[in-house]
């Protein structure tokens, strides 16, 4: 059947598929160094800059931009799709496992891949997942405990194959030129609550994932995996939570091992070959507040950056943000690796708004920038250090007044780095809640982040505005630019070597800033909300801008508007891509 | 309305025997003038539940799980995790969070008959007891019906 469907487009669209034609295999070294025709990693390069080194679109031309094609993508779940483009086909990644290949400049689908339907490559031994296994996947009306709505952030490209991580906790690979299953390997049980909602990258010929859904209590923690790209085997598997009788168990206080929760990785990485190391964040403990977990240690390896030997998966040095964190202040995203004056360099900001600059060899810590809107934490910018203001940690029944709310000024719309500028690009969201954190069972199959009464209410600094693009310098962190509006700056950022940023916000507005001043030099509206990473590529020496929609979208698309500028609306539909290109 | 304050501790709620009692005596200070409804009275059908039960299935289950206990972006809505957040309130003002902002992606897009039969569900799982009438959201009903602890949790 499958077959069929693409035999039918090649008979329809010969040329676009002899455009296409037979894809090169993707080489370590393309991935160091994409082809700037190309998007190879989840945020362009392994440094995940989100930065294109392609300028035919920029700031003298770029308000001649027009749509070239778009796609809508599945409605199952929620849209926050980070394609690739390799060879002129772009791979598109949606929600509950689907994957798409389209003609990266006309828009026709190539191929795509959905759990369960399609069928193995001839001669593999690939064995799919059942129906019974696949659960949401196959069938939303069969959703399994804990598999989240279906988010399929990124997905990587090695060799000749195409790798996803899965909502039902395993980790495959399809075959780059037709979509056909190559093998597919269940990494631990979906029942437990386990999932992926971001996906795998490659360090050195090894797939290396972080798993998600680790809130609850049970026997087993979460942990990162390596794969082998060629035949699936789990290569290594490295706890992201302290057991017991190895460094780290006593920042647990006596918690049983079942009862260590959370470490989740819900954000990729991003790989060096200088250093050899993989840079992974993992996600706050779980309960959220110390309180309610029973542990007020600092919670090794809850919230911090790993670095890790994609070979063994030992981790090499790892720095824990905020010790014993205590209100969902999540430090788990993506990690900018930049050399400042020759010094191998490591950016990452998490929900607080701090901005962290650490030694990438060494894990040491460099220099550290708090954007100054929140409330919750003193910050030593000189040692990296953070301190609980007087009052802040919560205590069941009792609320909190903090800034930012549970929803974080970061999240997963991910900044870009522009070489250009030196500066930092960074999708925020300013917000403040009333916050009162409650018990949970603790119980095996309890626990979980804990409930929660809370109310949103915008941030003093902000005006009406929810939304922010900030612009920091690096490496100090000073403030270039920022652009405020109503509605939540809601895509990744995109740089480019055409002097231009592009992002999009939650009422469906698309952007071209000027990257040195902020200036709008171009914009549009969408469908729905602008959600997702946006990227850049080029065929056939047309430079495209490509902006993905989308529905879902966790806190800041789905609550933090209705609650705080509930004028605004969108429609209930629409994941899509929208490709925009200069007039031919 | 008034809230009523159940002590409910980590681990397990010890009020199961108590609270109805203490629920009772509450509604009758504070209630009974407008005749309103308890949830001890068994405010659904044990149909409209099992209705209730595949709708949670195909629609909710994936976020706040097949057990009702929530995942980290999802709120537990049974137990303790949900007695933290309901307990006190309107059983109307939770059908309007419902009507009004579930599933998040897609708000209000089942029928009020499901939304109903989703209630009717949460309040099975919250071992609340079935009657002989189905749930309604007549004439503001269920703005009259107060939160509270409840056995079987």
């Amino acid at each position: 059947m499958h077959r069929l469907s693409c035999l039918s487009l090649a008979l329809l669209t010969p040329l676009t598929l002899a455009q296409t034609g037979p894809l090169t295999p993707v080489t370590d070294a393309m991935l160091a160094a994409p082809p700037p025709e190309s998007w190879l990693n989840w945020r362009g390069g392994q440094d995940s800059w989100g930065y294109s080194d392609l300028d035919q679109i920029n700031t003298g031309n770029v308000h001649q931009l027009r749509l070239a094609w778009s796609w809508s993508f599945d409605d199952t779940g929620a849209g926050e799709a980070a394609p690739l483009v390799h060879d002129g086909v772009m791979f598109l990644p949606g929600p509950r496992g689907v994957i798409q290949a389209l003609d990266a400049a006309a828009g026709d689908l190539l191929w795509e891949y959905r759990p369960g339907i399609t069928p193995a490559l001839p001669g593999s031994d690939a064995t799919p997942l059942g129906p019974d296994q696949l659960g949401d996947a196959v069938l939303p009306a069969t959703a399994w405990a804990g598999v989240g709505r279906g988010v399929q952030k990124n997905i990587a490209i090695y060799g000749d194959k195409i790798f996803a991580a899965t909502e039902n906790a395993s980790v495959l690979a399809v075959d780059s030129q037709t979509g056909l299953l190559a093998w597919e390997t269940p990494v631990t049980d979906p029942a437990l609550g386990y999932n992926y909602v971001a996906g795998p990258i490659i360090a050195d010929g090894v797939i290396v994932t972080g798993i998600n859904g680790c809130d609850r209590y049970k026997e087993g923690a979460c942990y990162i995996t390596g794969h082998d790209p060629d035949s699936g085997e789990e290569l290594w598997r490295t706890s992201t939570i302290a057991q017991p009788g190895e460094p780290g168990d006593d920042t647990w206080d006596d918690l049983p091992p079942a009862f260590r929760a959370g470490g989740d990785s819900w954000i990729s990485g991003s790989y060096d070959p200088a250093t050899g190391l993989v840079y992974m964040g993992t996600a706050q403990a779980k309960p959220w507040a110390r309180v309610v977990r029973g542990a007020d240690g600092d919670a090794l390896y809850t919230n911090s950056t790993l670095a890790l030997d994609p070979h063994s998966g030992e981790i090499v040095w790892y720095y824990q943000h905020l010790p014993g964190e205590t209100h969902d202040m999540d430090e788990v995203f993506e990690s900018v690796l930049i050399d400042v004056d020759g010094r191998q360099s490591l950016f990452k900001m998490g929900k607080l708004g701090i901005l962290w600059q650490l030694d990438r060899a060494t894990g040491e810590f460099i220099n550290g920038a708090d954007i100054g809107y929140q409330t919750i934490v003193e910050f030593d910018p000189v040692t990296g250090s953070v301190r609980y203001r007087d009052g802040m940690i919560p205590r069941i029944g009792q609320q909190l007044d903090m800034c930012p709310s549970t929803s974080g000024f970061k999240s997963w719309r991910a900044m870009s780095y522009s070489p250009q500028t030196q500066a930092l690009y960074i999708p925020i969201t300013l917000n403040c809640e009333l916050a009162t954190f409650g018990p949970v069972e603790f119980e095996l199959g309890g626990g979980g982040a804990g409930p929660v009464r809370r109310e949103n209410y915008p941030h003093p600094d902000a005006g009406d505005n929810l939304g922010e693009l900030l612009v920091l310098g690096v490496p100090d962190g000073e403030v270039r630019w920022r652009y405020r509006s109503r509605a939540p700056v809601n895509t990744a950022a995109l740089a480019t070597a055409g002097g231009l940023i592009f992002a999009g916000d939650w009422d469906r507005r698309m952007f071209a800033f000027d990257a040195g001043n902020g200036e709008i030099l171009w914009q549009t509206r969408v469908n729905t909300s602008a959600q997702g990473f946006p990227i850049s590529y080029m065929v056939d020496g047309r430079q495209y801008i490509a902006l993905p929609t989308g529905v879902g979208g966790a806190s800041w698309s789905t609550m933090l508007p209705r609650d705080l500028a509930p004028e605004l609306r969108r429609p209930a539909g629409g994941n899509a891509i929208h490709v925009f290109a200069l007039p031919e | 309305m008034m809230a009523i304050n159940i002590p409910v501790h980590r681990g397990r709620i010890k009020s199961a025997r108590i609270a109805p009692i203490l629920f009772c005596l509450a509604t009758l200070g504070t209630l009974a003038a407008a005749n309103a409804a308890s949830l001890s009275d068994g405010l659904y059908r044990a149909e409209q539940a099992a209705r209730g039960a595949e709708t949670y299935r195909a629609v909710c289950s994936s976020c706040h799980a097949l057990d009702l206990r929530g995942n980290s972006n999802s709120p537990g809505l049974r137990g303790i995790g949900f007695l933290f957040i309901w307990e006190g309130r309107g059983l109307g003002e939770l059908y309007t969070k419902m009507r009004s902002t579930m599933p998040t992606d897609n708000p209000g897009s089942l029928t009020e008959r499901e939304y109903l039969d989703l209630l009717a569900f949460l309040l099975e799982r919250n071992g609340y007891p079935a009657g002989n009438t189905e749930l309604a959201n007549v004439s503001g009903e269920l703005e009259t019906v107060v939160i509270s602890a409840a056995g079987g949790n």
